[in-house]
C-alpha cells in the first residue's frame, strides 16, 4: 500500500499558511486515498490498478491546492443566525403549504373532485345521523323521561312480543288509578278532533281529551294559567280548555286576556284556563305529526259511558322515582288479573302491560332508521376509500418527483409532511363544504321526513357527528399521505429515473387495486340493501290492496253540534250528502264510511251462531259502517252474494252484513258463508251474511287482511258514526272538490270539510315511511355506484397508460386488438370478482339485520344477490370500456418510440 | 456524467443533505453521492474537499477528529444550525428549479 501522507507532502503544493492546518488536510486526504485504494483492491483489482485509481483522483493536484488555499484565505462569511428548532419546523411547514397550494392550483379538477366527494360524504352522513339521533337517541324532552311509560291493555297471549297499540277502557283505567301505588301520575287520554265555531268560519281543531295530571306527569307547567284538576273531571265542570302556544298566537292573535275567554267547541262553551309553553306537545303514539291545539278534561261519565269492554284510551304513567318497571309491572299484572276475575262477562280479557314511552313512540321505526344509518356509514366509508384512492393515484403519478426529493436528501418524515400539507387543505376544504351540505341535507330531510316519524321538528345538524366524520376524513388524508411517502424510498431514485414505466410502475398499483376492490365489496352490500328496499316497495305498490285507487276523492266530515248527537241524524246528513254529491256532473258513485282503509279501525270479538262458545273466543272482527254505494265507489270486488241496497237500511229490516274473504275463510272454511249468522255480545242481534267482498288492508299496507264485516248505515248494529265521503269520479277527482264543498254547505254550512285527499294520496301516506327509507338508501347506493365507476375508470386508465409500451410490443409482435381488449377487461373483471366475493360475504352477514325491514322478499334473495353482482360487472365494464378502447388504438411504433 | 457546472452548483446541496441525519467523513460522503445517484454523480478529491472546507469556513458544517477503538482517527463533518437552514433553502430552490425544468423542457415524469 502506498504511504499517501508522504506522497501528498512531497507532491502537493503548499495548501495552508498554518503548518498544523496543512498537516490536518494532508492527513484527511491521505486517508481518503488509502481507503479508495483498499476498496479497489477488495473489489478485485490488482494493487497497481488500485494505486492508479487513487492517483487519478489527484490528476488535477494544482487545482486542488489552489482551491484549498483560496478557501483557507477567504474570510468567514457572515453566518446566518441560528434558527430555533420550532421556528425551523414552522418555516418548513409554511414552505410545504405554499408548495402544496401551488401543486393543487395546477390540478384544479383533482382538488375539486376530492372536495366535492368529501363534502357530500361527510355532509350526508352527518345529516342522516342527525335524524337518527333526534328520533332514536335523544332523550324525550321531559324530566326523567325513563320514568314515563305507556300502559296497554294487551291480550294475555301476545304480551311477550307485543308490538301494537292496545288501548284501555275507561272503567279499567279508573280502577288502575285508584288501586295502583307505583305511579306518581296515571292519566287516560285520547285524540279527539273538535269543531270550533263562533270565530268566523267553522274550523276543525286537533283536540286531546285527558284526565287530570297529564301536564304534571310531563312536569310541564302552562306559561299562563293553570293545569287541569281532578275537579275538572266532574261532569258539568269539564267545560274548560288549555290551548297550545301556536294556537293562541295563530288563531287567537296572542290575545293577552285570553284566560277566561270562552271558545265554542263542538257547540259547547269552554273557558280557556291555560296556555302551554311554546313548542310543547304531549307525547302520544296516536297523535304523532298532529299537534294538539286544545286539551279538554276527560269527564268521569265519558270514561264510564262505553263500559269496561270499550278499549279506547291511551294510558300514560310516570313511575315514582324509587319504583322499578318490574315492580310496577307486577303490581299492574295483579290488578288486571283481579279485574278479569271480577268482571267475567267482559269479552276482552287482558293484562296491563307497561312499555317505556320512548319504545312506544319510536320502537317501530328503530329498525328502519338504524338501517338508514348503516347505509350512510357505508357510503361514508366508500367515500373515504375513494378519496384515499385518488390520493394514492396522485402520489403514484408523482413517484419520480418523490424519488428525486428523496435522492436530494428529503427524509421520509419530510415527504409525509409534503403530502400531508397538500392533502390536509383539501380535506379541510371538503370538511368546510360538508357543513353546508349537512345543513342543506338536514333541511331537505326535515322537509321529506313523513310526519308519522316523531320529533322531526327538533332535527338539527349534529355537531359531534360532524366532528367525528371530519376527523375520520383527516385520518384518511394522513394515511393516504404516509403510504406513498414511504414507498418513495431513496434507493428508488435511480430506478425511477431510469424506468419511468414498466414492471416497477405496475407493482405500485397494488394499493389502488385493493382500494377499488374494497369499494366494489362495500358498494355491493349497499346496492343489495337498496335493491331489497326497492323490491319491497315495488311489491307493496303493485300489491292488490282490494280497492282501486284511481279517480277516488275522499274527505272527512266530523259532524258537530247538538243536531247530530243522535246517530240517526248524522246518518241522515250523510245520506243526503251522498245523494246530492252523486247528482253532480263528473261523479260516478259516492258513498260514506266511518273510517278509510289503511287507517285502522275498531274491532270486536264475534260469536258465530251454532258454535260452542266454550271452545274459546270467537274471531276478532273489524267493523265498518257504510252507505250502499261504498263498494262501487271504492272499487271493492264482490266475490259472492250481493252488496247492500237502500232497502237494507230501511227501519225495521233485519240486520244484514257483508263480510270479507278473510272472515269467510277463517269462520266457514268449507262452507258457503252466505246466510250464516254471527253477533257481537249477547245484547246485540244476530247478523246475517248476504255477501262476500274482496279483502282490503285496513291497519296499514304491510298488515295482512283480517276478518271484517260491513254493515249499512241506518241499520248498523255497530253504532258507528260516518266520517268520510268516498267519491268515484269520471274526471280528475281534485277538480270536484269545490262543487262537493258547495253541496255540503247547502245542507249545513257549519260543518268543516277536512283531510281532502285522493285515495292514491291515502296510499301514498301509508307507504310514506318506507318510501322515505327506500329513497335515501337508493340515493346512497346510486352515489356509491357512481364513485365506484369513477374509481375503476381511473384505475384502468392508469393501467393502460402504464402498459402502453407493453401493449405496443404485443401489437408489434402480432397480438390482436381483441387480445389487448381482453387483457384490459379481464383485469377489471378480476377486481370485480374479488370485490363481489367479499361483498357477498357482507350481504350474507347483514341478512339478519335486513330481515325485519323487507316485505315479500328474502334478504338473501338469490335473484337480488345475482342482480347486484351482475350490476357490479356492468359497472366494471362501463368503467373500463373507454380505457380499453384507448388501449386497442395504441400505435405500436409510437408506443415503442416513447419507450 | 453530468455537466461540470451543474455538478458544481449542486455540490453544496448534496453534501449538506448527506450529513443532515448524522455526521459522516469525507470518503463516506463521496461514496454515498456516487452510489445513491447510481454513478450519475461523482466527486473527485479535488472538488469534494474544497467544498467541505468552504462549507466549514462559512460555518455551515463543522469538522471534528474522532477516534474509534482500533481505528485511525477520522474527520467527521456535521451540520450546524445555519447549515440546516441553508439546506432547507437549497432544497426549495432546487425543487422549484427541477420542476420548472420538468414543465418547461418537457422532461418526462411517470
Amino acid at each position: 500500500m502506498t504511504n499517501w501522507k508522504s506522497y501528498l507532502r512531497a507532491e502537493l503544493p503548499p495548501l495552508a499558511a498554518d503548518p498544523a492546518r496543512q498537516a490536518e488536510i494532508v492527513e484527511e486526504l491521505a486517508q481518503h486515498l488509502a481507503e479508495l485504494e483498499r476498496e479497489t483492491v477488495a473489489s478485485g483489482a490488482t494493487p497497481e490498478e488500485a494505486h492508479a485509481a487513487a492517483l487519478a483522483e489527484l490528476s488535477n493536484r494544482q487545482a486542488l491546492a489552489h482551491e484549498i488555499r483560496r478557501t483557507d484565505r477567504s474570510q468567514p462569511a457572515s453566518t446566518p443566525p441560528p434558527i430555533e428548532p420550532s421556528g425551523r419546523f414552522l418555516a418548513g411547514l409554511a414552505q410545504d403549504v405554499r408548495y402544496g397550494c401551488r401543486q393543487l392550483a395546477r390540478t384544479p379538477l383533482f382538488a375539486a373532485t376530492v372536495v366535492v366527494i368529501l363534502a357530500l360524504g361527510i355532509g350526508i352522513n352527518a345529516a342522516t345521523y342527525s335524524v337518527v339521533r333526534n328520533v332514536l337517541l335523544e332523550p324525550l324532552p321531559f324530566r326523567s323521561p325513563e320514568q314515563l311509560t305507556i300502559v296497554w291493555w294487551a291480550d294475555k297471549n301476545s304480551t311477550t312480543a307485543f308490538q301494537g297499540s292496545a288501548p284501555v277502557s275507561g272503567p279499567n283505567f279508573l280502577d288502575w288509578r285508584r288501586e295502583s301505588c307505583s305511579f306518581e301520575h296515571l292519566v287516560a287520554m285520547a285524540p279527539e278532533s273538535v269543531t270550533m265555531t263562533g270565530l268566523g268560519e267553522a274550523e276543525r281543531l286537533q283536540g286531546t281529551v285527558t284526565t287530570a295530571g297529564l301536564f304534571e306527569a310531563l312536569d310541564t307547567q302552562p306559561s299562563i294559567g293553570r293545569t287541569f284538576r281532578v275537579d275538572d273531571e266532574q261532569p258539568g265542570r269539564n267545560n274548560v280548555a288549555i290551548i297550545s302556544d301556536a294556537f293562541w298566537r295563530n288563531r287567537l292573535g296572542a290575545d293577552p286576556h285570553v284566560l277566561g275567554r270562552s271558545l265554542t267547541l263542538d257547540g259547547e262553551a269552554h273557558t280557556v284556563i291555560g296556555i302551554m309553553p311554546p313548542g310543547f306537545q304531549h307525547p302520544s303514539p296516536w297523535s304523532v305529526g298532529k299537534p294538539t291545539d286544545v286539551w279538554i278534561p276527560l269527564a268521569r261519565d265519558v270514561l264510564k259511558e262505553d263500559g269496561r269492554g270499550a278499549n279506547q284510551f291511551i294510558v300514560l304513567g310516570r313511575l315514582k322515582p324509587d319504583v322499578t318497571y318490574a315492580a310496577a309491572q307486577a303490581e299492574m299484572t295483579a290488578i288486571s288479573e283481579r279485574l278479569v276475575r271480577d268482571y267475567p262477562d267482559v269479552d276482552n280479557p287482558g293484562v296491563a302491560l307497561l312499555i317505556p314511552l320512548r319504545q312506544v313512540l319510536v320502537g317501530g321505526l328503530a329498525g328502519g332508521l338504524w338501517m338508514l344509518l348503516v347505509a350512510s356509514v357505508l357510503l361514508f366509508v366508500i367515500v373515504c376509500v375513494n378519496v384515499a384512492g385518488l390520493f394514492v393515484a396522485r402520489a403514484a403519478r408523482r413517484h419520480t418527483e418523490m424519488a428525486i426529493r428523496a435522492g436530494l436528501g428529503a427524509s421520509r418524515g419530510r415527504l409525509v409532511r409534503q403530502f400531508a400539507t397538500e392533502h390536509l387543505p383539501l380535506c379541510a376544504l371538503g370538511a368546510t363544504a360538508s357543513v353546508a351540505v349537512a345543513v342543506a341535507a338536514t333541511r331537505a330531510l326535515r322537509a321529506i321526513v313523513p310526519p308519522s316519524i316523531p320529533r322531526i321538528d327538533e332535527i338539527r345538524v349534529d355537531g359531534s357527528v360532524l366532528a367525528i366524520t371530519l376527523t375520520l376524513s383527516l385520518v384518511v388524508a394522513l394515511l393516504a399521505s404516509v403510504v406513498p411517502a414511504l414507498t418513495a424510498s431513496r434507493r428508488a431514485l435511480a430506478e425511477a429515473l431510469r424506468q419511468s414505466r414498466g414492471p416497477a410502475a405496475s407493482r405500485r398499483g397494488t394499493g389502488r387495486r385493493v382500494l377499488v376492490v374494497a369499494q366494489f365489496a362495500l358498494t355491493l352490500v349497499l346496492a343489495h340493501g337498496a335493491a331489497l328496499m326497492l323490491r319491497s316497495y315495488w311489491t307493496l305498490r303493485s300489491m292488490d290492496m282490494g280497492f282501486r285507487t284511481e279517480n277516488v276523492l275522499t274527505m272527512r266530515l266530523v259532524l258537530s253540534g247538538s243536531r247530530y248527537e243522535e246517530l240517526e241524524h248524522a246518518g241522515a246528513f250523510f245520506d243526503e250528502t251522498v245523494r246530492r254529491v252523486e247528482s253532480l256532473p263528473g261523479v260516478t258513485r259516492a258513498a260514506a264510511i266511518n273510517r278509510l282503509p289503511l287507517e285502522g279501525g275498531t274491532n270486536s270479538t264475534a260469536t258465530i251462531e251454532g258454535r260452542d262458545p266454550g271452545l274459546g273466543r270467537g274471531p276478532l272482527v273489524e267493523t265498518r259502517t257504510i252507505t250502499p254505494g261504498y263498494f262501487d265507489a271504492m272499487g271493492i270486488r264482490l266475490i259472492s252474494g250481493r252488496t247492500f241496497t237502500d232497502l237494507d237500511g230501511a227501519s225495521g229490516s233485519l240486520p244484514v252484513v257483508v263480510v270479507n274473504q278473510a272472515m269467510a275463510r277463517q269462520c266457514w272454511p268449507d262452507e258457503n258463508p252466505i246466510g250464516k249468522r254471527f253477533r257481537f255480545g249477547e245484547e246485540n242481534p244476530w247478523m246475517t251474511i248476504v255477501g262476500v267482498v274482496a279483502d282490503t288492508r285496513e291497519w296499514g299496507i304491510e298488515e295482512p287482511a283480517i276478518p271484517e264485516a260491513y254493515a249499512i248505515n241506518g241499520a248498523s248494529p255497530f253504532r258507528q258514526r260516518l266520517s268520510f265521503l268516498v267519491i268515484r269520479t269520471a274526471t280528475d277527482p281534485m277538480s270536484l272538490v269545490g262543487a262537493v264543498r258547495r253541496e255540503i254547505a247547502r245542507i249545513d254550512q257549519d260543518q268543516p270539510v277536512t283531510d281532502i285527499r285522493t285515495m292514491a294520496g291515502v296510499v301514498d301516506t301509508a307507504v310514506a315511511v318506507r318510501r322515505f327509507g327506500t329513497m335515501l338508501v337508493s340515493l346512497f347506493a346510486f352515489t356509491a355506484l357512481m364513485l365506484v365507476v369513477a374509481a375503476i375508470y381511473a384505475l384502468m386508465s392508469s393501467f393502460v397508460a402504464q402498459r402502453t409500451p407493453e401493449i405496443g410490443v404485443r401489437m408489434a409482435l402480432g397480438g390482436t386488438r381483441g387480445g389487448v381488449f381482453r387483457l384490459i377487461l379481464s383485469n377489471a373483471l378480476m377486481l370485480t370478482g374479488i370485490g363481489a366475493t367479499i361483498g357477498l360475504v357482507g350481504v350474507v352477514a347483514t341478512a339478519g339485520l335486513a330481515r325485519g325491514l323487507v316485505y315479500g322478499i328474502s334478504p338473501s334473495d338469490p335473484v337480488t344477490v345475482a342482480g347486484g353482482a351482475a350490476l357490479l360487472v356492468v359497472i366494471a365494464l362501463a368503467g373500463s370500456l373507454v380505457p380499453a378502447w384507448r388501449a386497442i388504438r395504441v400505435d405500436p411504433v409510437q408506443a415503442l418510440r416513447a419507450e | 456524467m453530468l455537466n461540470h457546472q451543474l455538478k458544481k452548483g449542486s455540490a453544496e446541496l448534496l453534501v449538506l443533505a448527506l450529513i443532515e441525519d448524522r455526521p459522516r467523513h469525507g470518503y463516506e460522503i463521496g461514496k454515498l453521492i456516487e452510489s445513491r445517484s447510481d454513478g450519475a454523480l461523482r466527486f473527485h478529491v479535488a472538488s469534494l474537499y474544497p467544498t467541505l472546507y468552504r462549507l466549514e469556513k462559512r460555518g455551515l458544517i463543522v469538522g471534528r477528529w474522532i477516534e474509534k477503538a482500533g481505528q485511525r482517527r477520522r474527520r467527521y463533518y456535521r451540520l450546524t444550525p445555519a447549515g440546516r437552514s441553508l439546506l432547507a433553502e437549497h432544497r426549495t430552490n432546487w425543487e422549484t428549479f427541477i420542476f420548472a425544468l420538468m414543465r418547461v423542457a418537457g422532461l418526462r415524469t411517470v
